[in-house]
């Protein structure tokens, strides 16, 4: 058992979310803002200016004119994107080399938050529920709690393992017996002080139990398919392998047939490779 | 030891005796091995999904993300290298679930089905084989000898 405070320090050494990516929340929400407000809001941060024409002209766009300045590159790839891009940049940041207690580099990481996006995305689409403008992005920083916790983890590691194969537990449940708390509840705690919009929130807290879900249900369910899908196919798998619990309501509510889900799976490969580069910073390469 | 992977949806092949192919973190997806004593040549593959037909556009330029065009190919290629049906020894392994109980979700389940199916038509044997479960696998496989070590949860097994 870890204590709480220290987990609580942590969250709080964490730093903020950039500001860019809080204005960029706002200009998507408001029906009023044009192309030139999210211009305004890219320009004065360098770090996003160059991973945004990076997206411009990555080999998704390969045979245009290359993109030269941000109002180009938000024209090509769509405001959407363009808080994509923030947002994947704010959390790559905080992803360290090693994330020492899920005994993976941050490439696998990385890659599984891209995927959990991209499945996330074209799942809510494909089912046809109304999950809002963030489906995206609630699927990318899903697992924001496991930035703060892999570290108190990994003294626990072993034990913890052993107990996923000798009691079946999943891994989310026995990273609660060994911490006292795990990286859904601490997730939320995090996109709390992120200020980050209610559901990216909700989506951290229940992506694991999305039938306890008090609010958000529709986006937390695709989500939690999207991750067990993520999962199934091993697009970063990690110490936990595949004990992780399927919950039955989470995928009737998407209302799928097993057919369709797999041509989700089957459109999505591309993008999932093609995204984790294109928002990428570069040093996290898959 | 010359390493080849073989990716996600990939398929490789290899006549060179000092080398191993390695696949990665084999979820629900399957794969197949195929190896030749004889000639010491060795291919696998990583597939995806059962059926082309849920992505026919990806059939094309990724054949081996899907059983049905995947696999055809695995042994096209195996038998362009002078091998023959009879003296290929084909495993399996893969396959694996979530704790489902409802069995809601059957990914792996329907990667196998298609698998045997499709064997069974072409009398295909398969030596060896280690499906499903709450596990996610590595293999090795050394072109040489025909070794298959899996590896799940810290554990090595020759299949």
């Amino acid at each position: 058992m870890i204590d709480p405070e220290r987990i609580a320090a942590h969250v709080a050494s964490l730093p903020t979310l950039p500001v860019v990516v809080m204005r960029l929340m706002t200009l998507l929400k408001d029906d009023r803002s044009s192309a030139h407000d999210f211009e305004l809001a890219v320009r004065p941060d360098p770090a996003l200016t160059s991973n945004l024409l990076r997206a411009a002209n990555s080999a998704l766009y390969l045979g245009m004119e290359p993109c030269r300045t941000v109002a180009q590159a938000i024209a090509r790839v769509g405001t959407r994107r363009v808080f994509d891009v923030a947002a994947g940049g704010a959390l790559q940041k905080v992803i360290p080399l090693r994330l020492a207690g899920y005994q993976i580099p941050s490439t696998a990481f990385w890659l599984h938050s891209i995927a959990v996006a991209v499945l996330s995305e074209r799942l809510a689409r494909k089912a046809k529920l109304d999950c809002g403008p963030h489906a995206f992005t609630a699927g990318l920083l899903h697992d924001l709690g496991k930035l703060v916790i892999c570290e108190f983890l990994a003294d626990e590691a072993r034990a913890l393992l052993a107990s996923l194969e000798e009691r079946q537990l999943t891994f989310v449940v026995a990273e609660h017996h060994a911490l006292g708390t795990d990286h859904a509840e601490v997730g939320e705690e995090v996109a709390r002080r992120w200020r980050l919009p209610e559901e990216i929130a909700a989506v951290a807290r229940w992506h694991h139990q999305p039938e306890r879900a008090p609010s958000h249900r529709a986006l937390v369910a695709v989500v939690h398919v999207a991750n067990a899908l993520a999962h199934s196919y091993g697009y970063g798998t990690d110490a936990g392998e595949l004990h992780r619990a399927l919950c039955p309501e989470a995928v009737a509510r998407l209302g799928l047939k097993p057919s369709a889900i797999e041509q989700v799976v089957g459109q999505s490969f591309d993008d999932i490779f093609t995204s984790a580069e294109q928002l990428g910073d570069g040093t996290k390469g898959v | 030891m010359r390493e080849i992977t073989v990716g996600i949806a990939d398929l490789q092949l290899s006549s060179d005796p000092t080398s191993l192919l390695v696949t990665y973190a084999l979820g629900s997806c399957i794969a197949v091995t195929a190896h030749d004593p004889v000639r010491h040549v060795a291919g696998m593959i990583h597939y995806m999904l059962p059926l082309s037909s849920s992505a026919p556009d990806k059939a094309a330029d990724r054949p081996a993300m899907f059983a049905d065009t995947g696999v055809p190919l695995l042994f096209e290629r195996m038998y362009a290298l002078g091998c023959s049906k009879q003296s290929l020894v084909i495993k399996v392994a893969g396959g694996g679930k979530l704790y489902d109980d409802n069995g809601t979700f059957e990914i792996g389940k329907r990667n196998h089905t298609i698998l045997r199916k499709m064997f069974w038509q072409v009398g295909v044997t398969i030596a060896a084989e280690d499906v499903g479960g709450a596990k996610s696998r590595t293999l090795r496989l050394f072109v040489g000898t025909g070794r298959l070590i899996v590896s799940s949860m810290g554990v090595e097994t020759d299949l």
